[in-house]
């Protein structure tokens, strides 16, 4: 039984301790919806501490349906999101997630989106790391000027 | 001496006199020029939707500044931006002039968006943006006269199912519906106030 138990927690620090050697997850937040709404987003920060490129390539999270990576492209004035596949963090670089570019999708919310509360997301990453990720909720503005203080 | 400057002085002024006023003249001329200017955008017009609490016809509203964007509530990155974009620069206009302000979304989803829900959405971010829609079919006439651009867009393997491109401006506009000024897409308030202040005084 103890031989067990001992395997399963190396089984779940294991993939913590990888992605807290790779990526680390700056000033992440899910944006406060009005109520009702179904869709919101997820915006942070991707700093790649490792000397190898590593993608983010999928995220999941109790309070949606679905969570999917999406970006923005503006083709002549025009502003498109689709869906990507990965977001790529460079080695010894960072990709930043905010409004208008990159952003973490959460589709079909299951709960309503209040500021002041906390979200978690599981965030995979292509070298096989994984890290859960708690974030605040913030009101878009409040949001975007924590972007613009980068 | 001290007489002879003070009627050299004297002279100098009143000939300096007719220049500062012609300059002045000119400037305020030109100021007046540039608002008339404006209100020749030759896009916008004048509507009527449907909202929540009932039809919605913008010339019913005499003296009012309409702050229009076109978008969805779908959208999870850039309607809500530009949203809390206008509530953020209406909240700094002072509160007598505040009143003026009216602002709209309306939304080229018709599809997925409900009245309620449009009228739940856009009370979140102002009490003084109210959301519209109607048929795909007057949404997209309306749209062409305000040069205002959108598509669906099928996203194919994405729970969304589809998402719709689209143009993201303000258009200001005074009561008859003609466009004043319009406002590119941007994460601050800052341009949005500046229009809104011009227009205001």
């Amino acid at each position: 039984m103890k031989k067990w138990l001992t395997a399963l927690i190396f089984a779940l620090i294991t993939p913590m301790a990888l992605a807290a050697n790779t990526v680390d997850v700056v000033n992440p937040y899910a944006r406060a919806v009005p109520p009702g709404q179904t869709n919101s987003a997820i915006f942070m920060m991707l700093k790649n501490k490792s000397a190898k490129e590593v993608s983010l390539i999928r995220a999941q999270s109790g309070v949606a349906e679905t969570v999917e990576l999406h970006t923005h492209t503006m083709d002549q004035g025009v502003m498109k999101m689709r869906q990507v596949s990965e977001i790529r963090i460079p080695g010894n670089g960072m990709t930043h997630l905010k409004p208008g570019g990159y952003h973490i999708m959460l589709i079909g919310l299951k709960q309503n989106l209040f500021e002041g509360q906390k979200v978690s997301v599981k965030l995979y990453f292509s070298n096989g790391s994984m890290a859960v990720v708690e974030m605040p909720i913030k009101k878009v503005m409040a949001g975007m000027k924590q972007h613009a203080a980068h | 001496m001290l007489d002879s400057f003070k009627k050299h002085f004297f002279k100098a002024f009143l000939m300096l006199l007719p220049v500062v006023a012609l300059v002045a003249g000119m400037e305020i001329y030109q100021k007046s020029q540039m608002k008339n200017a404006a209100k020749m955008m030759q896009i916008g017009g004048d509507f009527t939707l449907q909202s929540a609490d009932g039809p919605f016809t913008l010339s019913a509203r005499p003296g009012k500044l309409n702050v229009i964007y076109f978008g969805y509530t779908q959208c999870p990155d850039v309607c809500p931006t530009s949203l809390s974009v206008m509530a953020h620069a209406f909240k700094q206009i002072p509160e007598n002039q505040r009143t003026k302000l009216q602002g709209i979304l309306i939304s080229v989803d018709p599809e997925r968006d409900t009245l309620q829900h449009l009228k739940n959405y856009t009370q979140f971010f102002h009490p003084q943006i109210i959301g519209l829609t109607d048929t795909p079919e007057k949404i997209l006439a309306l749209s062409r006269k305000y040069g205002a651009f959108y598509q669906k867009a099928q996203i194919d393997n994405s729970a969304m199912g589809y998402t719709i491109d689209h143009t993201s401006m303000f258009y200001l506009t005074n009561d008859k519906g003609e466009v004043l000024e319009t406002v590119n897409h941007s994460a601050s308030p800052d341009a949005l106030l500046e229009a809104l202040k011009r227009q205001l005084d």
